[in-house]
């Protein structure tokens, strides 16, 4: 199930669905496609848990492999080129999937409290980072889409980061509250 | 050396590798962190490795045929229009007859052409792109406005100098404007930001 649905976010005709806008693109099938692979990555844990807890000490080449994965794919140019070449497009699918989204779950399981939060740091900054980006920049990053896509997404990538940031707020704050009422 | 340090220096080893590799990647993806956009990259390569034109026919606003590449031996400079674009394009032209303008000196001589291009070739035929000039050239600059009437050679341009032209959703095009500089050997060399005439014109009397 989880396969034929990861086919479905870029295999041909749905795929150029997917990649009809820029927002589409970088938020929703890129989302979904790291989303599916960490889902993956919980699943196979679940399931072969015994067997896949050797790679915890492997943990940080994981986090390495995931963050490098998801970061390339952010570069515009690569937005580009997975709407020119089917091949480009495959390789980020299953790059996403497989490279960022599964290993960013076998760490994020191994990994403590501290680095969890330098990590929810990091994405909230660069959400905004991006965000901002895309809204502000005077030239079309992306030559396959438009202007108002490019100013869209950076809009929804700050819309994010809010709701993101609220979000993160609210967890500490629990936490807070649940440690003076302990 | 014990079995548990030992394994531990060969994960880290192993990280430490992978991070090397994923700088290495991203280095190259982006030429050494100087190109995250496709037009940054395409201005780079073109720098790094310049395309001869193609041999293409063009036809000018009063109808003629002239093959682009009977062209060589000038400097040109070319930019690419649409003349049913509602506000860009117009930019576009006007600055192309302004910069025919400026250097109207070495056009006159035979050693420089100015040249708008048109990406539709359907709609801009040599009457449309005679109203197009005539707009936005009161002057009668020696600016020259040109389709290729073939929808191939109209590709095979636009491939070469690496413009993509897409549908902007209102009925017109969107495309990565600039002018493109080519060289007396028919060298496409530099691509050259729209608002940078100063430089445009600075780059082309370098190269006469």
């Amino acid at each position: 199930m989880a396969m034929l649905l990861w086919l479905a976010l870029w295999v041909p005709p749905l795929g150029s669905v997917w990649q009809s806008t820029l927002l589409m693109q970088m938020l929703v099938q890129t989302g979904l496609l790291i989303a599916l692979g960490f889902v993956m990555g919980w699943m196979l844990l679940a399931r072969y848990g015994h067997r896949l807890l050797a790679l915890r000490v492997w943990r940080w080449a994981l986090l390495v492999v995931a963050v490098f994965s998801l970061s390339i794919w952010m570069i515009p140019r690569l937005a580009d080129a997975s709407v020119e070449s089917g091949w480009v497009l495959m390789i980020r699918a299953l790059s996403l999937t497989f490279l960022g989204g599964l290993p960013l779950c076998w760490a994020w399981q191994a990994m403590g409290p501290v680095i969890r939060g330098v990590l929810h740091i990091e994405a909230l900054a660069s959400l905004f980072r991006l965000g901002w980006l895309y809204l502000d920049s005077p030239v079309r990053l992306c030559t396959q889409y438009v202007y108002s896509d490019q100013r869209m997404l950076g809009l929804s990538l700050l819309w994010i980061a809010l709701v993101y940031l609220c979000w993160l707020a609210a967890v500490a704050l629990r936490g807070r509250v649940l440690w003076r009422l302990g | 050396m014990p079995t548990n340090v030992k394994r531990g220096l060969g994960i880290a080893a192993a990280t430490a590798a992978l991070l090397l590799a994923g700088l290495a990647l991203l280095w190259h993806l982006t030429r050494g962190l100087t190109s995250f956009t496709t037009e940054s990259w395409r201005r780079a390569a073109i720098l790094e490795s310049p395309r001869a034109l193609p041999e293409v026919v063009l036809e000018d606003h009063l109808g003629q045929s002239v093959a682009l590449r009977s062209l060589c031996g000038q400097v040109l400079v070319i930019n690419f229009v649409y003349t049913h674009c509602p506000g860009v394009c117009s930019a576009l032209g006007a600055g192309a007859a302004q910069l025919a303008l400026r250097m109207q000196d070495v056009i006159a001589d035979g050693r420089v052409a100015v040249l708008s291009i048109s990406f539709d070739p359907q709609r801009d035929t040599p009457k449309q792109l005679a109203r197009f000039k005539r707009g936005l050239d009161a002057s009668g600059s020696a600016w020259r406005v040109l389709r290729a009437p073939s929808q191939a050679d109209t590709q095979t341009l636009l491939e070469l100098m690496g413009v993509v032209v897409i549908d902007d959703r209102r009925g017109g095009f969107d495309h990565n404007a600039a002018w493109h500089v080519v060289d007396r050997s028919c060298q496409l060399r530099r691509i050259m930001d729209l608002d940078d005439t100063d430089a445009v014109e600075a780059l082309v009397r370098s190269w006469l």
